[in-house]
């Protein structure tokens, strides 16, 4: 139950950790006048969850079959508040700690946790709640109805909330009783539950929250099947099975997080047996890999879109002709078995595979040069033109390969796309148009729709108010498709409307949409368990670690 | 990681290499230890220069379906790549001909920088002495305690990421060195007798400085760049590794090792053909370095004199 | 050594520290304003206005520095941008883990570079002279991050016999603490070959053979002793050197240092944490430099410091 310090290895760099420490305080009292309201502590331990844990429970706890699964992400969670943004692999941390509101099944559904109930009242926008009763969170506070609230709010809150305008849509939430609440938004939003409800709310206790404040990011606590037992920033964070869970027994005692930021070190600390899980598996190593006789590759859906936009107010871009022209000089398929190992499927639209409406029948542009060519002398270039392409350093997975295999098929047909490369925060502004920077003709980027509800990609990025929409797109009839969309709350109806608006959106030529890459894993092979990816890119080690 | 080699001549500019052995030198291991590594810079100049008459293809040659295709050597491998194809099907003996000149250029631009910037600054330094002095010598140690690689991405946050950048980076950064070594031979030097008799015959500080101090300070400043020009390279290729490097398409050797350091397991020669050029030509350079320091040190020569 | 020069020292040494954080403060603002990077794409002007008045980043740059100083001198370094937490916090918590990678790596290239560095230069243009001089020029051509990779494939993927990533174990530390202590290995055994190499060449050697003392003493206790000298001043640079070079050795290792914390906070313009990182290595860098000086004096009495 309480952490036990005896069980872990005594380390003898333990001297020079002293040494350091020593040496460190001296400097410190050197350098700094009056440094004495602070201390150094290392490692950052929480003892939060053993202060307040109830203590004699040992004998409940879940008798469980696997000791140890040690999972490597590119990096780590900087703060445990799932309330500001939300980065894919804070989710999958986020997930063992915290309960969610509404958790999302295997194949899309909705399936009951905090919330055990739900529906919605016949204005379609009130969504009732009935809490789950018997919660609790680990520190032994019940979940209430309060909770939700505070949560809810605070995802709302822009100042808290990086994409608080994800939620802008919720007018507000009254809580009617402990146990039932009440979203109330301001419109109707076929989109809300998978995009925005949907193992998206990670429950905050609000108690314990308002007694610790900032310190929460260091010492959460959450009413999850795991409890955080120690984090040190960057190296690993341990977290145990929650014996009061109320969804019962889990079937690892130990989950450690160990993040490995450079990527072929991670493939290599997998293969060398220093950790079980990895995500991010970059596509130049797969067949390392699947050669070796230690791990395995796995390889799950992700909700990604990389694409190619075409500022539509740059001269050379404005005609319709010419951006549909660079549609067709792009050999996606060639990128996609050439550079990524065949892990990608390529688009025609802002549907992805696995999402609502989803219609292998709108096909990607044909890789067609000739085609190209014409469409260019249609529209005037017969000899082409210049075009500065900006891409982003990091963030787009082998963004600079994709940009030059792109630039040199641009070439084929007399487009010369000068790759302009940008420090991450600075192809930000640019993105924003903040600090007087924008984008100056073609851009490379990435979005994300971890609900996989077709308004999230529609809505930010096609909708002219959209809050992603770089390039500035405007077609006031796909705006209307837009919101009929989110408007149409029978599924069917709702299908039709997206696919003719991903027809639109295609014919438009303002993206070059490329493709939706997989989420690639590689897990060691292991004697007692096994782990297979879900469709949603979580790792919910409670649910999908299964015991041989 | 990359570090400025030379802030160890603080101590001492001139370690002296010995009369002696000048003597028991013969001239074939001269040979071996100075023409080959300066052999081999004259070839990467020319390749630098000329890269369109030697390289086999040209540089924006792509052929996606021909990528990671191996040397010649190799089973697999073809006359037509002889060092092979990297990731996008480009050859790789065109992208290292190529890269000669960016690696040279970046090499030798910012050795230019920072030595001219920390010859002045060390010429000042040493000579007016007194507060200016102090100044400089305490801006060297805030530029020395400073890290680097936030002024890197800094500048290529402002700049954005290119050849200009790199340059400025490792010219801004490096030039301490410099104001170490000349400071320190000035001093020695300031006292001398002719240095009196020019000032007695009225010559101006300016004409001094430049006529009599410089001429006596420069060979050293030749020894520590050779040094500083090789970890030039060696720091490109650090910056690119960190994604602050030179951009595509530009081939450059460092860019090349960092990215092919994903292929190191399955398609080694994309990085290791660039490696090995980078790491001659910084063997070469060093080598130079060594010989030109014991060939200049006035010492040594004095002893054999 | 008077109390008056140690003084001047220290003085000279706070305005270094005083200098350096400037010069943080005024780049780090050049590289844009977190504000606009804190807020997503949705957010109003006035959510960002609302966050940069929370950071005073609407201040002017010299009222953001005093107000930056008047903290620290307090021992409050502000809060991190990103992390919620206090900055120093968040930097005194990986100092250790830097500073036990810096002090083995040190260890490592000292315990290398000094004997082979004597033996080239006892054995001079002899073949060992010659091995070390190329290996040593090779150590200083292999870009770190090549380096670690290679170690990792060879003696994690490979050997299995050190684990690839992480600092839980004493064995952890190896790889990178070669990774970072290979150039400066380098570097030092051809500084130590060249002091010997004069130190030997010396008419006080030559006297102390002509005397007739065993070869070994000469070496040890005449030769070694003056040639410490510069060894020591190397060290002095090269702690800081690697300090502030531990940064891609952290990152391949995944090593929980500042140098991690402190290139992720550049990136994401974690001022706040950026600038108690560089608070904290510049204190240390002045500070070995000062103590190197000090040790200087107390070694070799000849130096007189005005």
């Amino acid at each position: 139950m309480f952490r036990d310090h005896s069980a872990r290895p005594i380390k003898s760099s333990g001297l020079w950790r002293l040494l350091g420490l020593v040496l460190g305080c001296v400097f410190l009292v050197l350098g700094v006048a009056c440094q004495s309201t602070q201390e150094a502590k290392r490692p950052v331990t929480s003892t939060a969850t053993t202060a307040t844990a109830p203590a004699a429970n040992v004998n409940t706890a879940a008798p469980a079959t696997v000791d140890r699964i040690t999972i490597s992400q590119d990096i780590d969670a900087a703060k445990m508040d799932p309330s500001s943004t939300l980065t894919g692999q804070r989710r999958i941390i986020f997930a063992q700690v915290f309960d969610t509101l509404i958790h999302r099944g295997p194949q899309g559904e909705a399936l009951p946790r905090v919330a055990e109930k739900w529906e919605w009242a016949s204005d379609n926008k009130t969504l009732k709640l009935k809490i789950r009763q018997g919660i609790k969170f680990q520190n032994g506070d019940d979940l209430t109805a309060d909770d939700v609230k505070f949560t809810l709010d605070r995802y709302m809150d822009p100042k808290i909330d990086e994409s608080a305008s994800n939620y802008s849509g919720i007018d507000k939430v009254v809580v009617n009783d402990p146990f039932n609440l009440d979203i109330v938004l301001k419109n109707v939003d076929a989109s809300f539950l998978a995009a925005r409800i949907l193992d998206d709310i990670f429950i905050m206790p609000k108690k314990y929250y308002e007694s610790v404040k900032d310190d929460f990011n260091v010492k959460p606590i959450g009413s999850g099947p795991y409890r955080m037992a120690e984090w040190v920033k960057d190296d690993h964070m341990t977290l145990q099975a929650n014996p009061n869970y109320w969804g019962g027994a889990v079937p690892v005692k130990t989950v450690v997080f160990k993040p490995i930021p450079e990527e072929t070190t991670r493939v290599s600390a997998l293969l060398s047996g220093d950790t079980d899980i990895i995500t991010a598996v970059p596509s130049t190593q797969t067949d390392l890999i699947k050669n070796s006789n230690t791990a395995v590759l796995k390889a799950g859906p992700s909700a990604d879109l990389i694409y190619l936009g075409m500022k539509p107010d740059i001269p050379v871009l404005k005609d319709v002709r010419v951006r549909t022209a660079v549609n067709y000089a792009i050999n996606r398929q060639a990128i996609i078995n050439r550079l990524l190992g065949d892990y990608a499927t390529a688009l025609g639209s802002p549907l992805i595979p696995g999402m609502l409406g989803y219609d292998p029948a709108i096909p990607p542009y044909p890789y067609d040069p000739g085609k190209a060519k014409q469409l260019l002398a249609e529209a005037g270039y017969p000899n082409g033109f210049q075009v500065p392409f900006e891409i982003p350093i990091g963030r787009v997975p082998r963004a600079r390969d994709v940009a030059q295999a792109i630039s040199a098929d641009l070439a084929a047909v007399g487009i010369q796309a000068d790759i302009k490369e940008y420090e991450y925060n600075a192809y930000m502004n640019k993105l924003y148009g903040r600090e007087s920077q924008t984008i100056t003709g073609m851009w490379l980027y990435i979005v994300r729709a971890p609900g996989f509800d077709p308004d999230q990609n529609f809505s930010t990025s096609f909708y002219t108010k959209g809050a992603w929409n770089w390039g500035h797109y405007s077609d006031p009839k796909l705006d209307d498709l837009i919101i009929q969309g989110v408007q149409t709350l029978d599924e069917k109806k709702r299908i039709e409307v997206y696919r003719q608006a991903a027809q639109m959106a295609k014919e438009s030529g303002y993206w070059a949409f490329l493709y939706a890459p997989q989420s690639l894993y590689a897990v060691r092979k292991a004697d007692k368990w096994t782990w297979d990816p879900r469709p949603d890119g979580l790792i919910n080690v409670w649910e999908d670690v299964k015991i041989k | 990681m990359v570090s400025t080699l030379d802030d160890s001549k603080r101590w001492n500019p001139h370690p002296i290499a010995g009369a002696k052995r000048k003597l028991v030198l013969t001239a074939f291991s001269r040979a071996r230890t100075v023409f080959v590594p300066a052999a081999f810079l004259v070839l990467l100049v020319i390749a630098a220069v000329f890269p369109e008459q030697l390289a086999p293809y040209n540089l924006a040659a792509h052929d996606l379906a021909n990528n990671v295709e191996p040397p010649v050597f190799m089973p697999g491998g073809s006359l037509d790549h002889l060092l092979g194809t990297d990731q996008l099907g480009r050859d790789v003996l065109t992208r290292i001909i190529y890269g000669a000149r960016i690696s040279l250029a970046v090499g030798a631009a910012s050795v230019l920088i920072a030595g001219t910037v920390g010859v002045i600054l060390g010429l000042v330094a040493g000579y007016w002495g007194a507060w200016i002095d102090e100044l400089i010598t305490r801006l060297a140690d805030v530029q020395l305690a400073f890290p680097y690689l936030l002024l890197a991405i800094a500048v290529v946050a402002v700049v954005g990421p290119g050849i200009v950048t790199i340059i400025m980076v490792l010219g801004l950064t490096r030039w301490t060195v410099y104001v170490r070594t000349v400071r320190g031979d000035v001093l020695s030097v300031r006292e001398k007798e002719y240095l009196t008799a020019a000032r007695c015959v009225g010559a101006s500080d300016l004409r001094i400085v430049f006529h009599h101090v410089l001429p006596n300070v420069i060979q050293p400043t030749i020894v520590v760049a050779t040094f500083t020009f090789a970890n030039n390279i060696v720091a490109e290729a650090s910056l690119s590794f960190l994604g602050l490097g030179i951009p595509p398409p530009t081939p450059t050797w460092g860019g090349m090792l960092a990215e092919g350091r994903q292929y190191l397991t399955s398609a080694w020669w994309i990085a290791a053909f660039p490696g090995l050029a980078l790491a001659l030509t910084v063997l070469s350079a060093n080598l130079l370095g060594d010989w030109l320091r014991d060939e200049l040190d006035p010492r040594v020569k004095r002893g054999r004199i | 050594m008077t109390v008056s020069y140690l003084l001047r020292r220290l003085v000279t040494a706070i305005l270094v520290v005083i200098g350096v954080t400037l010069a943080v403060f005024i780049i780090a603002r050049l590289t844009g304003d977190p504000a606009v990077l804190l807020v997503g794409p949705g957010a109003s002007e006035e959510d960002i206005q609302a966050i940069r008045q929370e950071f005073h980043l609407d201040r002017p740059i010299l009222e953001q520095y005093l107000l930056f100083a008047s903290g620290a001198l307090r021992g409050d370094f502000g809060r991190s941008l990103i992390q919620g937490q206090p900055a120093m916090n968040l930097v005194l918590e990986r100092m250790p883990a830097t500073l036990e990678l810096t002090f083995a790596a040190l260890l490592f290239s000292l315990v290398f570079a000094v004997p082979a560095g004597i033996t080239a230069a006892v054995h001079r243009d002899s073949w060992i002279d010659r091995a070390v001089m190329l290996l040593s020029v090779i150590g200083q051509c292999l870009p770190v991050f090549w380096l670690g990779i290679m170690l990792i494939l060879v003696f994690s993927v490979s050997l299995h016999l050190l684990p690839a990533a992480g600092a839980d174990t004493p064995q952890h530390l190896i790889l990178p603490a070669i990774t970072l202590g290979a150039f400066n290995m380098a570097r030092t055994a051809r500084l130590v070959r060249s002091g010997m190499v004069e130190v030997l060449t010396s008419d006080y050697v030559r006297t102390a053979r002509a005397k007739g003392l065993p070869e070994l003493v000469v070496l040890l206790r005449h030769a070694l002793r003056n040639s410490f000298l510069p060894i020591l001043t190397v060290l002095g640079i090269e702690i800081g050197q690697m300090l502030s070079g531990t940064v891609v050795t952290e990152q391949i290792f995944a090593w929980p240092g500042m140098g991690n914390l402190a290139l992720k906070s550049i990136f994401a313009r974690d001022f706040p944490v950026v600038q108690a990182a560089v608070f904290l290595g510049a204190t240390i860098v002045v500070l070995i430099n000062l103590g190197v000086d000090f040790l200087y004096v107390l070694i070799d009495p000849r130096i007189k410091y005005r």
